[in-house]
């Protein structure tokens, strides 16, 4: 076997990873809220591209109703549930967001079963295709390109547009923001939305891949946690190259030694712990904050 | 017959009372006449056979766990009517642990005085549960055990459903060489216990078949990405590849062994029509199993139904075992009037029983190992499909007889014959 498929199989997860990690990443960064509810709303966004798309027939347009439509459930989170804890102990939002993605996560057998639910991708990355000696998933390729469009997306929408400097400013001081006549709250629910809308855009890009399941959410968020926290609570770019970090030894791990895949995984965490808590990318005392 | 005063078999202590056996003795000496209300017993003078059901009702088998409550509740709705006494069925989440498993079988038996214990969906767990089972006394039913519970971990309460990874390998491998001339094969095994087991069962077989075996690759338990093993088995070129793995793992490397365009044919070893909805497209897949809704057979359909009605859905295998194994103790419960456990599995042992679906139905005194028949699928492409149940043909039909592994020495049953 090719060392470039193993290594565009672990490029293709860590894509997948960076999409729920950078929503998990802006809203910590943004909040300081750690959203144990994201991997649930990465299932709940997989389920309803499987809806959406034995609905209309078409799974290209999940990719635009599912994230719109959790990102108004991630609003209504923030709004009526996140936002009275403010101000309190971060214990409180954590058992909450825990407390939310158990609800979540238990409603989805309820409402679509237990069995495992796969869709079609696009008919043109349905097909493999040849990359030199080897012959490869097109639709991986797909979401790889994806994957790379929507950091390229972020990273202009935080770095070029108001907004983003609006969120970029929060992120160090949203005290000093609401001093300037922005209202930061309002700020903080629409982050939230966008974060969950990600996920929920990670959840419609996993479906043709590793189907929709009910412990997909719960299986996926402890690995984005993981990437959050090598790359940098707080920084995109940290999730991007947290991403990459975890998606390639996960990969290689499952290649070369699969039964110490896992292994690898928790010891990378430990020695970033240990070396370099706020991550690659992080700012230090990123938890005062 | 072995009086009770030789050498107990593991896991039967000697020399201690526990509650049931104290139970008994007062209800003999007639000093619960009045206070049945409090000490109700199992055994004799009892109209109620008490049924727990320890299984996965969380977690990634919750399908699994469901099915198998649903498919008690089909036995006593289908079997209740027919017998002399009442069926109560309990259902615990068994959050597929050993520790939660043994905790649960315990409480079951101590305070619900449960007549059969059954455990479904996890290995380990049938076997802690059947160490309890053991040690009470009390008729076990397991169904998705490993080896060892008809091995060396054999019970002399404890009967076994599901089919042994040798039986997998028996049932559809050599029919796939002379049948389908299939030259070489390779295999794809979670990477666990059964997994190995597996492979450690299938890779000797080639020496008595004209096919080779090109490798095993292991994908770890629970992974959800198999392309990395499925590039693996790409290269080393066999017509086809065996998958022992269960549930959505099944799923996912099916649909992704669909998604890389590879050339092997996918065969499930051990399948359940759960598992064949789930995957995107069954043309070109063969499967093999026990069992498949649409086999006909004695009982077969009214099981079918029942179940469908409870579920909306076709059973799967995991339901059937429990069904089959639940109805032969209950009926044999009622056939001899008494729900006395000991009694029961002296006649269960080495019986032979309906497997509702036609050919050989055993429950082998050797080891407990329910002996049955296996069959071979191949899967229908969508557009042939009648119902979203309609996903496979039965190709072939392999006597249980002939495939069923042998009887492994670790094992030292019989106990009651």
């Amino acid at each position: 076997m090719s060392i470039l498929s193993v290594i565009l199989n672990g490029i293709t997860y860590s894509m997948l990873l960076f999409l729920i990690a950078a929503g998990l990443t802006l809203i910590f960064g943004l909040m300081g809220v750690v959203n144990f509810a994201h991997g649930a709303l990465y299932a709940l966004g997989a389920y309803l591209a499987v809806s959406v798309t034995n609905a209309t027939g078409s799974f290209a347009l999940a990719f635009f109703i599912a994230p719109l439509v959790i990102g108004i459930i991630g609003i209504v989170m923030e709004y009526f549930l996140i936002r009275p804890l403010y101000g309190t102990n971060a214990i409180y939002t954590i058992l909450l967001t825990f407390g939310l993605a158990i609800v979540i996560e238990e409603s989805i057998p309820t409402i679509w079963g237990t069995q495992a639910m796969s869709v079609s991708p696009m008919e043109f990355v349905s097909n493999p295709i040849e990359i030199g000696s080897i012959t490869y998933s097109s639709y991986r390729l797909f979401l790889i390109g994806v994957g790379l469009l929507v950091a390229v997306g972020l990273w202009m929408f935080i770095t070029q547009t108001r907004v983003g400097i609006i969120i970029r400013a929060g992120t160090v001081d949203d005290e000093m923001v609401n001093a300037m006549g922005i209202n930061s709250r309002k700020v903080f629910t629409g982050v939230f939305g966008f974060g969950a809308a990600l996920a929920a855009f990670g959840g419609v890009a996993a479906v043709p891949i590793y189907s929709a399941y009910p412990a997909m959410g719960i299986e996926i968020i402890l690995t984005a946690f993981i990437v959050v926290v090598v790359g940098g609570l707080g920084s995109l770019k940290g999730s991007f190259a947290g991403a990459l970090v975890v998606g390639l030894i996960t990969t290689l791990g499952s290649f070369y030694a699969s039964q110490y895949a896992d292994m690898l995984l928790f010891g990378l965490l430990i020695l970033v712990i240990l070396v370099r808590p706020e991550g690659l990318y992080g700012q230090p005392g990123v938890f005062e904050h | 017959m072995p009086t009770r005063s030789r050498a107990l078999k593991k896991g039967v202590t000697s020399g201690t009372v526990n509650r049931r056996q104290y139970l008994k003795a007062v209800s003999a000496a007639g000093l619960t006449g009045g206070l049945a209300g409090c000490f109700e017993s199992s055994g004799e003078g009892s109209n109620t056979i008490r049924i727990g059901q320890i299984t996965p009702l969380s977690g990634p088998f919750v399908q699994a766990g469901e099915n198998v409550t649903a498919a008690g509740e089909a036995m006593k709705a289908n079997l209740e009517s027919e017998i002399s006494y009442d069926i109560e069925l309990s259902s615990v989440d068994s959050q597929t642990d050993p520790a939660t498993g043994q905790q649960e079988a315990e409480k079951m038996i101590q305070e619900e005085d449960m007549d059969i214990i059954t455990s479904t969906g996890s290995g380990s767990v049938g076997l802690s549960v059947s160490k309890v089972c053991a040690d009470n006394e009390v008729l076990n039913l397991c169904a998705g055990g490993q080896d060892p519970i008809t091995t060396d971990e054999c019970q002399a309460f404890t009967f076994n459903m599901t089919g042994r990874v040798d039986t997998m390998g028996n049932g559809s491998i050599p029919w796939m060489a002379e049948n389908e001339g299939i030259e070489s094969f390779a295999f794809l095994s979670s990477d666990y216990g059964w997994g190995h087991d597996a492979w450690a069962a299938y890779e000797p077989m080639f020496d008595n078949l004209d096919a080779e075996v090109e490798g095993n690759v292991f994908a770890p338990f629970g992974a959800t990405d198999f392309s990395n093993q499925i590039q693996q088995l790409d290269d080393m070129n066999p017509e086809v590849v065996g998958i022992t793995a269960w549930g959505t793992d099944i799923i996912q490397a099916v649909n992704q062994m669909d998604e890389f365009g590879v050339d092997f044919t996918p065969l499930i070893m051990w399948t359940s029509i759960s598992v064949m909805k789930g995957i995107e497209d069954m043309d070109g897949v063969w499967a093999s199993g026990e069992y498949y809704w649409d086999i006909e057979g004695d009982g077969n359909q009214e099981f079918v139904d029942e179940f469908e009605g409870i579920t909306g859905s076709k059973p799967p295998v995991e339901s059937y075992n429990e069904y089959v194994g639940l109805r032969a103790m209950v009926q044999k419960m009622d056939e001899l009037g008494t729900t006395d456990s000991t009694e029961v599995a002296t006649e269960l042992e080495g019986s032979s029983i309906n497997p509702l679906k036609g050919g050989t139905g055993e429950l082998r005194e050797c080891d407990h190992q329910y002996i049955e028949d296996w069959f071979i699928l191949e899967g229908k492409a969508t557009s042939k499909q009648e119902s979203e149940d309609d996903v496979a043909d039965v190709a072939a039909r392999r006597d249980g007889a002939e495939i069923a592994g042998e009887c492994r020495s670790e094992c030292d049953l019989p106990y009651f014959q």
